[in-house]
This record gives structure tokens, sequence and C-alpha cells, in this order.
């Protein structure tokens, strides 16, 4: 994992652990990258990335149990940006799991209809990574840019 | 969840007025969808020209309802902004859906159908 160092600047936010609050981190991630200059589907890819994690804590940490934190720490750097996403609740190895999409697009019976998340992340992120801290669960995202997007 | 339905010919435009399809909302919209198919609708137009972000439990929703109306329906994606069409791409759901850039564009393909 790559060290980040550098910070220029760093935001925390915290929702319940319910989905109809996930918005916020969106909207928050949304803000950030606009103000850095990122075009429309980059930012979109961004919120994209990060609401899916926050989603995969409160169903899969939490069993979709309203009640608990969820953490999210966005920090930014003159080349990176780095989404640290926490919750406190069940360990799930999910980066275990494989993260390809495989399916026959013209088998219907077939076509997933969950299971996107991973695969999203490490589609639109450069790194994603996860780990077990003092008892909380961390998962992060990180992308480089550049000023010129 | 607001949505915007109009029936042309035998096709059910079905327009959500709603920015966002994710996961607090996805359940709902399923519902609805699979309401009108289980009515019977075999050919559903999804105009997108509202919405500007959808997760993947929403994406879900959507494939849920194109298998729900099995081999003789079928379910066409119409107006998605360059975001959302990112959604599509990144999860190869671009090859599984018809998606055409207007709602004029999805009823003619599926009056062809």
């Amino acid at each position: 994992m790559e060290t980040f160092s550098d910070q220029v600047a760093r935001i925390t936010i915290s929702i319940d652990s319910r989905l109809d609050q996930v918005f916020m981190v969106g909207a928050a991630v949304r803000g950030i990258c606009s103000q850095l200059g990122l075009d429309n589907v980059s930012i979109y890819q961004m919120e994209l990335a990060v609401v899916e994690a926050v989603n995969n804590a409160i169903k899969h940490a939490y069993g979709a149990v309203a009640g608990h934190p969820v953490e999210v720490v966005i920090s930014v750097n003159e080349e990176r940006l780095q989404f640290e996403i926490c919750d406190d609740g069940e360990t799930i190895h999910f980066l275990q799991k494989r993260t390809g999409l495989d399916f026959d697009p013209r088998n219907k019976t077939n076509l997933p209809e969950g299971g996107m998340g991973l695969h999203i992340m490490a589609q639109v992120m450069d790194d994603v990574n996860y780990f077990v801290r003092d008892g909380r669960n961390c998962l992060t995202l990180s992308k480089r840019f550049s000023k010129t997007n | 969840m607001r949505i915007e339905e109009s029936r042309i010919g035998e096709v059910l435009v079905v327009k959500p007025m709603d920015r966002r399809i994710d996961a607090s909302s996805a359940a709902a919209f399923k519902a609805l969808l699979n309401d009108r198919i289980q009515g019977g609708q075999q050919r559903i137009v999804l105009n997108l020209s509202e919405v500007d972000f959808i997760d993947s439990t929403g994406l879900g929703a959507i494939v849920s309802s194109l298998k729900r109306m099995g081999e003789f329906g079928d379910l066409v994606i119409s107006n998605p902004r360059e975001t959302v069409m990112s959604l599509f791409r990144l999860t190869r759901m671009n090859r599984v859906f018809n998606i055409l850039p207007s709602e004029e564009e999805a009823l003619a393909s599926l009056s062809k159908s």
C-alpha cells in the first residue's frame, strides 16, 4: 500500500448505517471532486465507488441494521485522492472474492443482479485495500489525478 | 420514488423523476417495474433522462426487471446521461441492454421487435 504523504486537506464524515443517508457521503465526494476539476464522468465514478463501499459496510458489516457508525475520511493532496471507509461491524474479507464480472450478456437468465460493487471499485480506483485496525474494518480507495483533468 | 408513466401503443414508457436510483430506492423501483411486468407489460422503455446517479443496487433492479420479462419481453433504455452510461460500460451491461439516445428511437426499436 502506498503511503499518503504531503496531505493538504482532509475531511471526516460520519453517517448512521442507513442506506437513505448514503447520498450525503456521495454529495461530499461529488463536491470535492468537482472542486479538483475532475470531469463529470470521473466525478460520477468517484462518487459511485465510495457509495458502493459505504453500501457494503451497511449491508454486510452491519447486516442493514441502523444505529451504527460508518465513517468516511476523504484526503486530498496534490496528486491523489484517498477515501477511507470504516465500520465497527463484522469483518468481511471480501477482497478475497473475485472482482471480475463474468457473465454471458446473451444469456438473460444468468445476468448478475448484485455483487457488482467490488468490481466497480476495482475498475474505477487505482488501489483498493482492506484492513482491520483496532477492531475497525477499513477499506481504502485511492485515485491519482492531475490538475489537467 | 417519483415516476412518470405513459403508454404508446403496446409500449409502456417509464420515466423516473428522481435524480437517484440507489440502494435506498432500488427496492421500490424494482417493485413498481415488477408490478407492471406481472400485469402483462411485455415492452418497456426506461427513460433515464432525469437520472444522474445509479449505483449497482439500482442497476440490479433494472437487470432484475429485464430478466423477469422473460424470453419474449424487452426493456430498452433511453436518454442515459454520459455519467450513467459509464456505469453500464463499467459493468458490461451496455452489452446486455439496447440503449438508445432518445425515447423516439427506443420506441421505434421496440416496434420492430
